[in-house]
């Protein structure tokens, strides 16, 4: 299946890693495997310890009102522009969401007042330059854009792996126009890996369908959030894949950490494991899959697909 | 020709000593309540939600809603309980005032199918999240989030968030050893991994505490029930 995503110039000019605070408390080695390809794709990058959280939890939770969102949004692309890394590079597709949305509200001149009168209190203020200045994007759209590094870095080839994509919904649904691809088919994973040998799943029945986290579902309603994601992993499992590959830490959280518990109480057998993007681009090009990749903090054991692709012998690069 | 006091079916027009069919509205034997004002119809409730700032983008095709159902069709929380996007986009065009105390927009998972899907630019993920707001504000829909003011506390706290605490010990029941070794051993794990401290600055923290405060975070948390319903700093 030749890849379908398109062509884009590489992202240059300042990046800062947008933490998220799902990957540094569930999936930190999605975060260190991303700064390890940046370092082999030659993309300048920051971490910022003045980054704060996006607020998506609080927010989607119906806890936090929208105007504090917005504000601490606005904030953090201050910082990014202030810190001359104005290209964030969201680790979690809720984090990409939130805050283009809040750069879609900032650009109407009433609520931009009302986010500044705010900051004006910490000696900010969400400029035009600021808008003009701040980029906001996905890191999977930034790897993407250095994807011809790839073939030549390979270290350990995935032939043989079947590897599906889970498109993250606020990646996907939120700005379907400025998707990289096709946003009810998005294939921007398997590209990035097929150089390394992957069998591309593609479409299936189910693709689009949300991960079943839902915020405050997965606490409040698990009975009804596991019954989405069992509709997924079986039909995954109908696929006969082996890795279901992630964009989004709130995905892989659901799917992870409840494979198990739906499997038992479903009766019924999905033979796969879930990845980062990230992680798994990262162990094709020879990470180690315990200081580079943290695997130790997923639940579904990645041992054998690790066994599979040699990843458990030799010296790591 | 009928005569003026002829009786056509209709005893009360025969009464005011007109023809049976001259007054009477033809459709009242269908339902009827179908053209019956709505009384209590809620302006308030639509304009809240034409004007809030989140339907900016998404206002032309709320108002142009055909309601031909796209958005249930993908919706999850449709497929696996009695809501339905459609009907709450058409209860919110008319203003439905019911939807002020409706359980059931609670089952959204803001998965923005809807949204995404919609032909004319609509977005029911966003009139759900507008009117969940006016629920909490109106202490109605407290109950669907008091058990994150928890959570919310560490949030205003520390300046980040992560997985609930106070769900920890369900999840630990439903994940494992495994994960429970994980968390336990967390901070070590990300050191091994070359990454620093996962909370923001200080310095971060309290402009983004400021922020909080000047938005009424910090009001609508103690409003749910955050530090037992007593405000921190106004003690």
């Amino acid at each position: 299946m030749a890849p379908t995503t398109p062509d884009i110039p590489p992202v240059t000019g300042g990046v800062q890693i947008f933490r998220s605070c799902l990957i540094s408390t569930e999936y930190p080695g999605a975060e260190a495997a991303t700064k390890w390809l940046f370092d082999r794709f030659d993309v300048e990058y920051i971490v910022n310890e003045d980054q704060t959280c996006c607020t998506g939890l609080g927010y989607y939770t119906d806890m936090m009102p929208f105007p504090t969102t917005m504000a601490i949004s606005a904030r953090n692309s201050c910082v990014a522009v202030e810190a001359d890394h104005p290209i964030q590079s969201y680790l979690c597709s809720t984090c990409y969401a939130v805050n283009k949305k809040s750069q879609h509200v900032l650009a109407v001149p009433e609520y931009r007042r009302s986010a500044n009168e705010v900051l004006a209190e910490i000696g900010r203020e969400y400029t035009d330059t600021v808008d003009e200045t701040i980029q906001h994007r996905h890191t999977l759209e930034i790897l993407w854009s250095r994807h011809h590094s790839i073939p030549g870095l390979i270290k350990r080839r995935l032939d043989g792996i079947k590897v599906a994509t889970h498109p993250a919904c606020h990646y996907c649904k939120v700005f379907p126009d400025d998707v990289l691809g096709d946003p009810e088919n998005f294939m921007l994973p398997e590209d990035l890996l097929e150089p390394a040998g992957v069998i591309k799943t593609g479409n299936y029945n189910e693709k689009t369908t949300h991960c079943g986290a839902g915020f405050r579902q997965m606490f409040v309603n698990p009975a009804m959030s596991q019954a989405v994601t069992r509709e997924k992993l079986k039909r995954l499992a109908q696929e006969k894949i082996d890795v279901l590959v992630h964009m989004c830490p709130n995905c892989a959280v659901q799917f992870d950490r409840h494979h198990d518990i739906i499997s038992q109480v479903a009766q019924e057998e999905y033979p796969f494991v879930h990845l980062h993007v990230q992680q798994l681009v990262a162990l094709a090009l020879g990470a180690d899959p315990d200081k580079v990749c943290g695997v130790v903090s997923h639940s579904q054991d990645v041992e054998p697909i690790l066994q599979r692709i040699g990843a458990r012998e030799g010296v790591s690069v | 020709m009928t005569d003026k006091n002829e009786d056509n079916g209709n005893p009360e027009a025969a009464e005011n000593g007109r023809s049976g069919d001259a007054r009477v509205n033809p459709y009242s034997f269908i339902a009827a309540d179908v053209f019956c004002d709505r009384p209590d119809a809620s302006n308030d409730l639509f304009e809240r939600i034409v004007n809030d700032p989140r339907m900016h983008d998404h206002v032309d095709g709320f108002l142009s809603c055909i309601q031909c159902g796209i958005c249930t069709s993908g919706c999850p929380a449709a497929r696996f309980s009695d809501f339905s996007p459609r009907e709450i986009a058409r209860r919110a065009l008319v203003g439905d005032p019911t939807l002020l105390s409706d359980d059931s927009l609670w089952y959204c998972f803001y998965c923005y199918t809807c949204q995404s899907r919609c032909p004319r630019g609509n977005s029911v993920a966003v009139i759900n999240q507008v009117i969940r707001g006016m629920q909490v504000e109106s202490g109605y829909g407290v109950k669907h989030v008091e058990m994150f003011a928890a959570w919310g506390e560490q949030f205003y706290e520390k300046g980040m968030g992560g997985t609930p605490q106070i769900f920890f010990a369900d999840i630990a029941e439903v994940c494992g050893d495994k994960w429970k070794y994980f968390i336990e051993h967390r901070e070590e794990i990300r050191e091994e991994l070359g990454l620093g401290d996962m909370y923001p600055s200080k310095k971060a923290a309290e402009e983004m505490q400021t922020i909080m405060d000047k938005t009424g975070f910090r009001e609508r948390l103690v409003s749910i029930g955050a530090w037992g319903g007593k405000d921190p700093k106004k003690e």
